[in-house]
């Protein structure tokens, strides 16, 4: 935590709008994704790859065996009917295209990732790199030669040959190879936002000296190939639970049909076994079973397209169930700089007076607000120091002293900080305090500002207003958070009442005020001892045990290494509000599997009502037959061609997500089931009639 | 050698692990065809004269593949992390 920015800081672009205006996607060249898709639907039909979708590898045996029927109908007995080779063949043509589909489905998801990589892949080449030895000497070696430790010379111009920390030097970094943002990062050694470097990136003034953190293969833009192209996706603990549910239903169907024959011999309706087949992939959930990678898939897309890299599916998946987010005020939830407003004196000082003191304190700080009241002091005349700056002192900000300031050679010290810090520097040099100082920082304070004490040896001279402003739309967000049942906690070092007064009017659930670094993971741990899943943001290297200890940890890539390495989330444009659209993001994942589950689910009845009564019609459940299709074997065809179609249509949904709307998890359910379930019920009726119409109209069964 | 050192030699040759480990599919259609023997004459039995020979082989081989489907599943659900 940070209570004075960085000035390397980038500025923060405001996010506002519809989320989708907000997405940032880096160049990927889209062309031939379908192309390559085509191909893969039919390679991922070897039984290696389709053993791997279990509902899938159903259908796919059922389409050989079907096959086989259509080359000799009577292969298991002797059927009655005619045209059956007709029958059959229809049968195992449909089935194929219903698994090929749902591979397309598939392909189409990992295609976008494979896109993605090669574009970043682009960015990656062999380049030859001056390597520093400890004697002095400079050699060039092959990028690929370098290895974790190796210090290295980069200058103006020179493709920065892997990832590293800067330990000497200040230059201009265009990032945009791997953020698509164009303006340049400066770049400088100790600083915990301004000192890590990505491999692929290029200089674009001055020179660095860096220390290599990545052996080769191993650096940032590599694990972004190999997690954009799903390389090593794992199965998320939610897509586990899906494929035991589809496993279950598949085998109970599979019981089933396996033990219906008998049945039907028994009330003298004999079923072929394509029809049976047939009946079995009606019965299971295929359209789920089809579509379920897809959607994993397109949910990692989804945040990447965000320019933001997860380190496994469920990150994203963790971002849907995320109950409390952990945000820190500077950044997130106000601009990152804040300014000097005003000078209230004290003391029975002037307004000048204060002005020229807080313009000799603030003479070496180099951060945004430093110079904001260098500029405020300068409005107020102040116009310059009325001693030789050469031969001062600068003392800068620490978190343990919280405050800075310029010290003189004639033993003279300007410091302005923390009010309670200033107060006692000046008690330690025999100073006395007076009441109105405390009437200032409280008047500061609740109007939300940031108080700054200013003294001059022993003497107070007054308070900074350093005002904080609050992100605009951000009341809303967080107002739409809570709606979703996530509940929102701001982290300050800022004292009750500034911190009362900003999460007032930001609208936040809770807030912690004088925070220590050490005190966002005593938070989270609370929180997840509740049975919370918690989600935060950070950058510095102080940060990463919180992020490492969060359901959800966003690092921002303008932080250390170390920060990176703990989250499983980098943001590349290093905007910690976009932790809330992660939230949004991993939450429509989850609806959009669940809705096209329960989508799936309730076409299975439609299909059952369609296939069993005309099926059975002998046994004297004819009049089942509600849909009045015209005979066994269109109503079979018809209810195939529907459940092969249903996929391709759905893969727009899978691919996009189902729209989020900032809803509990009540209402979502309410409204999943009367959309997904009630519509997935009725749809396929309308759909297999008209089908059923159009298979009797061009007499194909 | 004997016929039968012969064929107990040749049947521990293809029952060893390194040839299982090479040829695992091709030994399970193997084994699946030698289990199809023994099913096939006992659902022709069942069914008297309505099915032909070749039909009896087909449909114990159907039932052999419907039980090894419902293995798979249950194989599924309870190691899913695998698929």
């Amino acid at each position: 935590m940070k209570s004075q920015p960085n000035s390397t800081k980038k500025p923060f672009h405001l996010p506002t709008g519809p989320r989708e205006s907000r997405r940032h996607t880096r160049k990927m060249d889209s062309k031939g994704i379908y192309q390559r898709a085509l191909r893969s639907a039919f390679e991922k039909l070897h039984p290696k790859i389709a053993v791997k979708n279990p509902v899938m590898f159903l259908v796919w045996v059922g389409t050989i065996v079907t096959a086989m029927m259509t080359v000799n109908p009577h292969l298991f007995g002797p059927v009655a009917g005619e045209n059956l080779r007709l029958l059959n063949g229809f049968i195992a043509a449909i089935l194929l295209a219903t698994v090929w589909f749902a591979n397309f489905a598939e392909a189409v998801a990992e295609g976008r990732g494979k896109a993605q990589a090669d574009s970043l892949r682009s960015t990656k080449s062999d380049t030859l790199a001056r390597q520093l030895f400890p004697d002095g000497s400079i050699q060039e070696v092959k990028s690929t030669d370098l290895r974790r430790g190796d210090i290295i010379k980069i200058v103006v111009g020179d493709m920065i040959p892997a990832d590293g920390e800067v330990i000497q030097g200040v230059a201009s970094v265009d990032e945009s190879a791997i953020t698509g943002e164009s303006a340049p990062v400066l770049k400088e050694p100790g600083s915990d936002v301004a000192s890590s470097v990505t491999g692929g990136t290029r200089i674009i003034s001055d020179e660095l000296v860096i220390r290599v953190t990545a052996d080769p293969g191993k650096g940032f833009i590599d694990r972004m190939i190999a997690l954009v192209e799903g390389a090593d996706r794992a199965k998320t603990p939610n897509e586990i639970a899906l494929t035991v549910l589809l496993a279950v239903l598949s085998l109970v169907f599979l019981i089933v049909v396996a033990t219906l024959p008998a049945l039907a011999n028994y009330a003298n309706s004999p079923v072929s076994v394509a029809i049976l087949i047939a009946l079995l992939v009606a019965l299971i959930p295929t359209t789920i079973g089809g579509l379920l990678s897809a959607i994993g898939i397109a949910g990692m897309d989804r945040v990447a397209q965000f320019n933001v890299v997860a380190t496994s599916g469920r990150a994203v998946e963790a971002c849907g169930d995320v109950n409390t987010l952990v945000l820190d005020k500077t950044g997130t939830i106000t601009l990152g700089n804040r300014l000097a407003e005003e000078f209230i004196s004290v003391n029975n000082h002037s307004a000048e007076e204060i002005a020229r003191v807080s313009l000799a304190a603030s003479l070496f700080d180099e951060t945004p607000e430093g110079k904001s009241i260098v500029a405020l002091a300068r409005k107020y005349g102040a116009n310059d120091v009325d001693f030789d700056s050469s031969t001062a002192e600068g003392v800068e900000f620490s978190a343990r002293t919280r405050m800075s300031g310029t010290n003189l050679p004639d033993g003279s010290e300007f410091r302005k900080g923390a009010v309670e810090a200033i107060k006692g520097f000046v008690r330690s040099r025999g100073g006395k305090l007076t009441p109105d100082l405390d009437a200032a920082y409280e008047r500061v304070s609740k109007l939300g500002g940031t108080p700054l004490a200013v003294c001059q040896n022993n003497e107070v001279y007054g308070v900074i207003y350093l005002k904080d402003i609050i992100k605009t739309g951000i009341r809303e967000r967080f107002a739409q958070l809570r709606r979703m049942g996530v509940r929102t906690v701001m982290l300050t070092g800022d004292n009750w009442i500034t911190a009362e007064a900003i999460a007032d009017e930001a609208g936040v659930d809770d807030f912690i005020a004088e925070a220590t670094p050490e005190n966002k993971i005593e938070v989270i741990q609370k929180e997840q001892a509740a049975g919370k899943i918690v989600a935060m943001t950070g950058d510095g290297t102080n940060d990463a045990p919180a992020l490492a200890q969060a359901n959800v940890g966003l690092a921002m890539n303008s932080g250390t290494q170390a920060a990176k390495e703990a989250a499983n989330m980098v943001d590349l444009d290093s905007d910690p509000t976009k932790l809330i659209d992660l939230v949004t993001i991993g939450k429509q994942l989850l609806i959009t599997r669940g809705a096209l589950t329960t989508f799936s689910i309730a076409n299975d009845i439609a299909k059952y009502f369609a296939i069993i009564p005309t099926m059975f019609a002998a046994a004297g459940i004819g009049d089942l037959n509600i849909m009045g299709l015209i005979s066994p074997n269109s109503a079979v065809l018809a209810a195939l061609i529907y459940n092969a179609l249903i996929i391709p249509a759905l893969i727009p949904l899978a691919l996009k997500g189902v729209e989020f709307k900032p809803l509990t998890a009540n209402q979502l359910l309410q409204r999943n089931i009367l959309i997904y379930g009630v519509g997935g019920a009725i749809a396929p009726f309308a759909a297999i009639k008209a089908i059923d119409i159009l298979v009797g109209l061009l007499n194909l069964a | 050698m004997s016929r039968f050192q012969y064929i107990w030699q040749t049947f521990a040759e293809t029952f060893s692990e390194s040839t299982r480990r090479r040829h695992f599919s091709t030994l399970q259609i193997l084994l699946v065809m030698c289990l199809n023997l023994a099913l096939a004459p006992a659902v022709l039995a069942a069914t008297g004269a309505q099915i032909s020979r070749s039909q009896a082989y087909s449909i114990a081989a159907l039932g052999l593949l419907t039980f090894g489907l419902g293995a798979y599943l249950v194989f599924v659900i309870f190691q899913p992390e695998k698929f």
